[in-house]
């Protein structure tokens, strides 16, 4: 009890708890914003936006800025509001005010509206939905930039020395940095010749869904069973050089795919070391440690469960589209972007939450709906990968397999709208200031050094 | 380093723990954001000196490009200069004393520092813009920084609407041009966004530059005089009523522009007369500042910064040109050019030396004036002026005179640049928080009311 005041305490006079219940309105925004977006998508399909109605070019960019406002918009929103709120408490220290998080939240939706009311005028005024499309790139790589801000603040004052994991967590942050700068560029040299296009696709694909939902699976996944769950996952010879390793790896696949897109190689393993990194994490996250841990029986979130054990499959996957394949990655990359990154990401940020409300951790109710729709739409669309690829029929009306899929992957997304305005709206329960198990994150266990003095 | 510069460091460091946010009461404090306008002056003085030199560049490079795109150029060096280095001034002398004027300062410097990100970084996109010499990356590039420069008014709508409910409406000697830059900065971003999605459109252009050039900014500059004349230097030259009649008078003056030009471009309905909208819009300025008064304060040697006086007698330059060019048939550009670049250059830069030597509390009689700003830009308007009237066919200047205007218009306008750098980095007087005569704006002249019992 004694310890709790303390740290309120603590937490008020620095003012460290000023950001916390910010996450609540990142989290609405994402999902009215997905709300928005899957709208947008069903329009898309009714208005035969990629069928031929429109120029196959504007075709192009809408499809490019529908995965903008997917991937940096309402998904990442769900990692900033996390963010935002946590890293003050998490690195006690405050390095940013109370409207960068509003600036951040306002510019990015702003660029994602933007993004659906261009849709809206593709068809009378194509140019004018252009211009539209180039504010919105433009307004949602600003906000992903200014949300760096604080981060690289806290880095600078090397305040990853004051937790687990070190500099780990700062992984998506920077890359989401350099995602801002080469975002822009995509946009602006989509116009150019095929070389140069195909050069910034291939950095597209490299950093927005490679590098960034790679670091953002592996950071939820150690953030909650490495330190919020303080399973002993990462530890030894694995936490002093896996970061150093990891980055080797991301550097490998990098030049990889930078040699594959600038036409300079074209071996038949190009494609292989996207699976480096990707087992590398697995690795990383100690799946002996957690399996065990897990089958005593140990409260856990499931969702960030079912995004570890997606690794290594993805990787198998990766590694028959590489070697059997000329469609590229395509299909490991949309199942590391739902599978990994958006199942681990939704399911921090549940916990997270349950944390404000200081539930007790046996007693968590589990997104179950959106865990079971996400990863049956995932199973679906690997199970019509292979049927496709192999050339075999265990499922003959691919369309209405493919229509299946579909609809439990919207089932999911809505669940987690209804979730949402759920938790906002009507939940009864308390919600506190200061997170279970943060707010005495920091604390000396012995801060009067009894048990030394005793000795 | 520079004493200025360290303290300014230091009150950034007071910041960044909060220390300076609230008072002993834990009520937040006002005069926080008072040194705010250094960063804002530098991030004006820089772009000031990056577009000077990108238009040298552009002249020398590639000039016959430049004259076959004028329309497009144009239109961007005016969002440059009055969305760019001209709204850093306008932002620094907004978050700088407004919240002295009004004793509320409702952001925090997250803003503060997002509206100076957002002005480089778009100002900075559109001189890239203009160097890639092809029209459509030109648009492209120029959306990314026009979207910039839009943000930065956006963004400031919160705290603006929060401000505008806390100003003290009854003591502002500025009356409603206080707050017309809080209020009409978000709207201008807006319809910036709005113009620039149809920028191959004449009509949007026109429209836009109608709204930014002619009515904004001599709207703008008015506030200016009205804050140096009136409220700072307290020489009364209209009432707190005659200030809001003024703005009014000019809004509604600004309304019957927008559309004659709206008008006139659509062939919906054409009154030649309309035309002389601009001029008036400028005579009214001129007049609702009573010369006679701000004349008969000079006359009586009263201290004032004579960079704000002699951009404020510029201002019949600007009206007498653009009345020929009407007569004459063509568009006012060489008039609003006067406005534009002299007019508002030498306020918001008269303005903002002032209220630096506020903070280094220099006693007003011993300011530097800004001769080189002032004798090179007035030199360059009267070079200029001359053009204007050989483009009219009144008069036969020799080619020499525009290379002159523009030299003189290039020297004149690096001098705030670099009369910036210099403050900031080599400056050797003390820096005061709260400025000179600011500090103590609402205090009671007589606060026991010991008058009233006499």
């Amino acid at each position: 009890m004694l310890r709790s005041r303390a740290a309120r305490e603590r937490f008020r006079e620095i003012g460290l708890t000023d950001s916390a219940g910010v996450y609540l309105q990142f989290f609405l925004a994402s999902a009215v914003m997905q709300l928005l977006f899957w709208v947008l998508m069903v329009l898309r399909w009714w208005y035969g936006i990629g069928d031929g109605s429109v120029d196959s070019e504007l075709a192009e960019w809408s499809t490019f800025a529908m995965t903008l406002m997917m991937g940096l918009g309402w998904m990442l929103l769900v990692a900033f509001g996390v963010g935002f709120s946590l890293w003050p408490i998490l690195y006690q220290s405050m390095t940013f005010s109370p409207s960068l998080p509003k600036a951040v939240l306002w510019i990015n939706v702003g660029g994602q509206v933007l993004i659906a009311v261009a849709h809206l005028l593709i068809f009378s005024h194509p140019s004018i939905a252009t211009q539209m499309l180039t504010m919105a790139t433009t307004m949602i790589c600003f906000s992903i930039a200014l949300a760096c801000a604080p981060a690289i603040h806290l880095l600078r004052q090397g305040r990853q020395r004051s937790i687990e994991h070190g500099s780990m967590p700062f992984l998506p942050v920077l890359i989401i940095l350099l995602i801002a700068f080469t975002t822009m560029i995509v946009w602006l040299a989509r116009t150019a010749d095929d070389d140069v296009k195909f050069f910034t696709e291939g950095l597209y694909l490299l950093l927005n869904i490679d590098l960034l939902w790679m670091s953002v699976g592996l950071v939820c996944a150690l953030g909650h069973f490495g330190r919020r769950l303080e399973w002993p996952i990462l530890v030894g010879w694995r936490a002093k050089i896996g970061l150093r390793i990891l980055i080797l790896l991301f550097v490998i696949h990098a030049l990889a795919m930078l040699a594959d897109h600038t036409r300079w190689n074209d071996v038949w393993w190009i494609q292989l070391p996207f699976v480096l990194p990707l087992l590398w994490v697995f690795i990383l996250l100690g799946p002996k440690c957690i399996f065990e841990i897990v089958a005593k029986g140990a409260p856990h979130s499931r969702p960030v469960m079912a995004a570890v054990l997606w690794l290594p499959i993805i990787a198998a996957i990766a590694v028959y589209e590489a070697l059997y394949t000329t469609t590229g990655l395509s299909n490991a990359r949309y199942l590391l972007v739902f599978g990994v990154g958006v199942q681990a990401l939704f399911g921090y940020g549940i916990w997270y939450h349950q944390d404000h409300k200081h539930e007790p951790e046996n007693n968590r109710r589990q997104p179950m709906l959106f865990l079971i729709a996400l990863n049956a739409s995932l199973v679906i669309h690997v199970v019509l990968m292979s049927t496709n690829q192999l050339e075999i029929s265990i499922l003959k009306d691919h369309n209405l397999t493919g229509q299946f899929e579909l609809i439990t992957l919207a089932i999911a997304m809505i669940s987690w709208l209804l979730w949402w305005l759920w938790e906002l709206l009507f939940s009864l329960h308390d919600w506190h200031r200061i997170p279970m198990f943060y707010g005495t994150l920091h604390q000396d266990d012995d801060p009067y050094e009894i048990a030394e003095g005793s000795i | 380093m520079s004493p200025l510069f360290v303290r300014e460091r230091h009150y950034i460091l007071c910041l960044s723990v909060g220390r300076l946010m609230w008072d002993a009461k834990g009520r937040l404090d006002h005069r926080w954001a008072a040194g705010s306008y250094l960063d804002f002056l530098l991030a004006s003085a820089l772009m000031l000196f990056v577009f000077i030199v990108g238009v040298g560049l552009m002249f020398q490079f590639n000039q016959v490009w430049y004259v076959e795109n004028l329309d497009l150029m144009e239109h961007i060096g005016y969002i440059i200069a009055a969305m760019g280095w001209m709204a850093a001034i306008m932002l620094a002398i907004g978050f700088g004393l407004l919240p002295f004027v009004h004793q509320s300062a409702p952001y925090d410097k997250s803003i503060l520092r997002l509206c100076i990100a957002l002005n480089i970084s778009g100002q900075a996109f559109l001189i890239a813009a203009v160097f890639t010499f092809d029209r459509e990356s030109i648009i492209a590039f120029g959306t990314v920084g026009v979207t910039l420069l839009s943000l930065q008014f956006i963004v400031i709508a919160g705290p603006a609407r929060q401000l505008l409910n806390d100003r003290n409406r009854d003591v502002d000697p500025v009356a409603g041009f206080s707050g017309l830059m809080p209020l009409a900065m978000p709207i201008v971003g807006v319809l910036s966004l709005l113009s620039w999605l149809a920028v191959e459109v004449e009509l949007s252009r026109l429209l836009f530059e109608a709204i930014l050039i002619d009515v904004f900014l001599p709207m703008v500059c008015v506030g200016t005089f009205l804050g140096h004349f009136n409220r700072r230097l307290e020489w009364d030259i209209t009432s707190r009523e005659g200030a809001h009649r003024l703005f009014l008078v000019m809004l509604f003056l600004g309304l019957v522009h927008v559309v004659s030009v709206w008008g006139a471009h659509t062939d919906l309905f054409s009154v030649p007369r309309l035309s002389y909208t601009l001029p008036l819009i400028y005579t009214v300025a001129f007049l609702g500042c009573r010369p006679d008064r701000i004349l008969r304060n000079v006359v009586a040697k009263r201290p004032h910064s004579h960079l704000i006086l002699a951009a404020y007698w510029w201002i019949p330059a600007a009206i007498l040109m653009s009345v020929i060019e009407i007569r004459e048939g063509f568009d006012p550009l060489h008039g609003r050019h006067i406005m534009l670049l002299g007019v508002g250059t030498m306020t918001l830069w008269g303005f903002a030396h002032w209220m630096h030597y506020d903070h280094c509390h220099i006693p007003l009689k011993e300011r530097s004036a800004g001769w080189p700003l002032l004798i090179g830009m007035s030199l360059a308007i009267v070079f200029y002026f001359v053009k204007g009237m050989d483009v009219l066919g009144f008069m036969d200047a020799p080619d020499w005179e525009r290379k002159a205007a523009l030299i003189l218009a290039v020297i004149a306008m690096g001098y705030p640049a670099i009369w910036w750098f210099w403050e900031t980095f080599f400056h050797r007087g003390e820096w005061h928080r709260i400025p000179m005569f600011y500090g103590n704006l609402h205090d009671e002249t007589d606060p026991y009311e010991l008058g009233s019992e006499e």
